[in-house]
């Protein structure tokens, strides 16, 4: 691990499900303390890309490096150093969101003694304090989405890992979470790297670099402003349209609200 | 170091959903006065004379009632895996750096100290069932009651490691808990059986289970005390590598 080395790198990274490539000779390089999107329609590669990131799947070839860790032969390291929002909800919504906190605490081996005082410390910079001992499963899906941040802060890793993390939110949440994002990066005390996935255009918009992946390939590379330059575009989604040759949308948005649905039914059943 | 911490702040949380839940404290209780007062006062009159002297059939039924108690409390807490995997939660452990195994022991731990709270529940409806025995007799129960429950949540949390939907989970449980449970020498005297019945009877773990407790509190009982406790012990550390393998597999 050097102080100087890129947060995230990865050397022609590729995933294959059966004859299906998810990810094809995949190379990133995301300077330490930036605003990364990973911008592509869905069924891009981005989720499989989280995954390989995050040490839950391993890569068909090629190499991944988080903080300088190889997420495939040091993954504990990897863990360590990061912190993830997963694009569904993976809190415990029986618990109370200081109870989360202090559960995530625990099993990231923050010292007891510290567990309390960085549960609060990230309850009241989300904006959660005052709903700190409520059960998360009275929480709307906006106060979930913040405190999953304010979680996966509580170890203080040096990189945040975000899957979609607007899906499914109002324009005002979206905003705020957006806003928490940059003051993550831009943080004075404590650099830290934000890596986001989404395919939200304005969002991407807003990050320090991107990278456009379409059918598991990277397509582009650079901050938004380069590619509208490369492209000959004014937004970044014409940039996007010239780059892909489709639109992001034609790929359809339509499993986030079924998968949702569908939980929200075994929950009902769940309850009996 | 950490994988220790873990596993307790694992355990924790399971605790509080369980304590959370009122319909399971509520089975906890309901469960064992369903088998012990209504099953076994039920039954005591038909098969009152088979049973030999000195025993009537609640009191015969006793340790199988405790044995259920810990089957259904065991098996079910693997069901929490599947919860766990289909809300999500479980993914935000995968990441975290602990090892598999801390994720299994906590899912064990914690289900084996619900199961066993169940039982002493059970084992507390001893005096309405004519059931009576002294302190050291009961502290020789406990353990019994707890090397089962660690053996029956290991496989419980074996199977919901493997499972992918409640509805499965809920019938493949079903199929291991009642053969688990009827021929465990709780429910009918092993003697007499057919000898392929037998047979099964006698290579069934819980049947030892349920010997050491009858052992235990000085009832008639099948097989020497220290047989019935290794078997149960080899069942228990049988139940825990099934856990963690089957988990190991699951865990993406």
């Amino acid at each position: 691990m050097s102080e100087v080395g890129p947060a995230i790198r990865t050397e022609a990274l590729s995933r294959s499900f059966g004859t299906k490539r998810a990810l094809d000779a995949l190379e990133l390089t995301v300077s330490a303390g930036s605003l990364f999107a990973l911008l592509g329609p869905n069924g891009a590669g981005k989720s499989t890309a989280i995954q390989i990131l995050t040490t839950l799947l391993a890569p068909t070839s090629g190499r991944a490096f988080v903080d300088g860790h190889d997420v495939v032969t040091d993954p504990r390291a990897v863990r360590r150093s990061t912190g993830v929002v997963f694009q569904d909800s993976s809190l415990d919504d029986r618990l109370t969101a200081r109870e989360n906190l202090d559960l995530h605490a625990a099993i990231f081996g923050v010292p007891r003694a510290e567990r309390r005082t960085r549960a609060e410390t990230q309850l009241a910079w989300i904006g959660l304090a005052s709903v700190a001992d409520n059960l998360v499963r009275t929480f709307s899906g906006g106060m979930k989405r913040r405190l999953e941040i304010a979680r996966a802060l509580v170890h203080d890793p040096s990189i945040l890992i975000l899957d979609e993390p607007t899906v499914g939110l109002d324009p005002q949440t979206r905003r705020a979470v957006w806003d928490k994002l940059a003051e993550i990066a831009g943080g004075t005390a404590r650099k830290r790297t934000v890596f986001v996935t989404t395919h939200y255009m304005d969002e991407a918009e807003r990050c320090d670099d991107v990278v456009i992946l379409d059918h598991g390939r990277l397509l582009a590379r650079g901050n938004p402003g380069e590619l509208c330059e490369r492209t000959g575009t004014k937004r970044l989604e014409d940039a996007f349209v010239s780059l892909t040759g489709h639109d992001i949308r034609d790929a359809g948005d339509e499993e986030a609200g079924g998968m949702s649905a569908m939980k929200s039914r075994l929950r009902m059943r769940g309850r009996g | 170091m950490s994988d220790l911490g873990a596993v307790v702040a694992l355990t924790k949380r399971d605790l509080l959903r369980f304590t959370r839940d009122r319909s399971q404290l509520l089975g906890t209780v309901g469960r064992p006065a369903i088998w012990m007062l209504l099953f076994g006062s039920g039954l005591r009159r038909s098969v009152g004379g088979s049973l030999g002297a000195g025993i009537d059939y609640r009191q015969f039924t006793y340790a199988g009632a405790i044995a259920m108690t810990i089957l259904f409390g065991g098996m079910f807490h693997g069901i929490t895996i599947v919860w766990d995997r289909e809300f999500g939660m479980l993914r935000s452990v995968l990441v975290a750096p602990i090892s598999r195994a801390a994720i299994v022991g906590g899912k064990t731990c914690a289900g084996a100290t619900v199961t066993l709270l169940q039982a002493v529940v059970a084992a507390a409806f001893a005096p309405l069932v004519g059931v009576h025995y002294g302190v050291g007799e009961a502290l020789v129960l406990l353990l019994a009651m707890g090397v089962m429950s660690l053996g029956v949540t290991g496989i419980g949390v074996a199977l919901g490691s493997r499972m992918q939907t409640f509805e499965g989970f809920g019938v493949v449980s079903n199929f291991v808990v009642l053969p688990l449970y009827f021929l465990s020498g709780g429910v009918f005297p092993p003697d007499g059986l057919p000898p392929w019945m037998r047979a099964l009877v006698v290579a069934n773990p819980v049947t030892y289970g349920v010997d050491w407790m009858r052992a235990a509190i000085g009832q008639p009982h099948t097989f020497d005390a220290g047989v019935d406790a290794v078997a149960t012990l080899g069942f228990a550390v049988v139940g825990l590598v099934a856990a963690s393998l089957a988990f190991r597999r699951t865990a993406h």
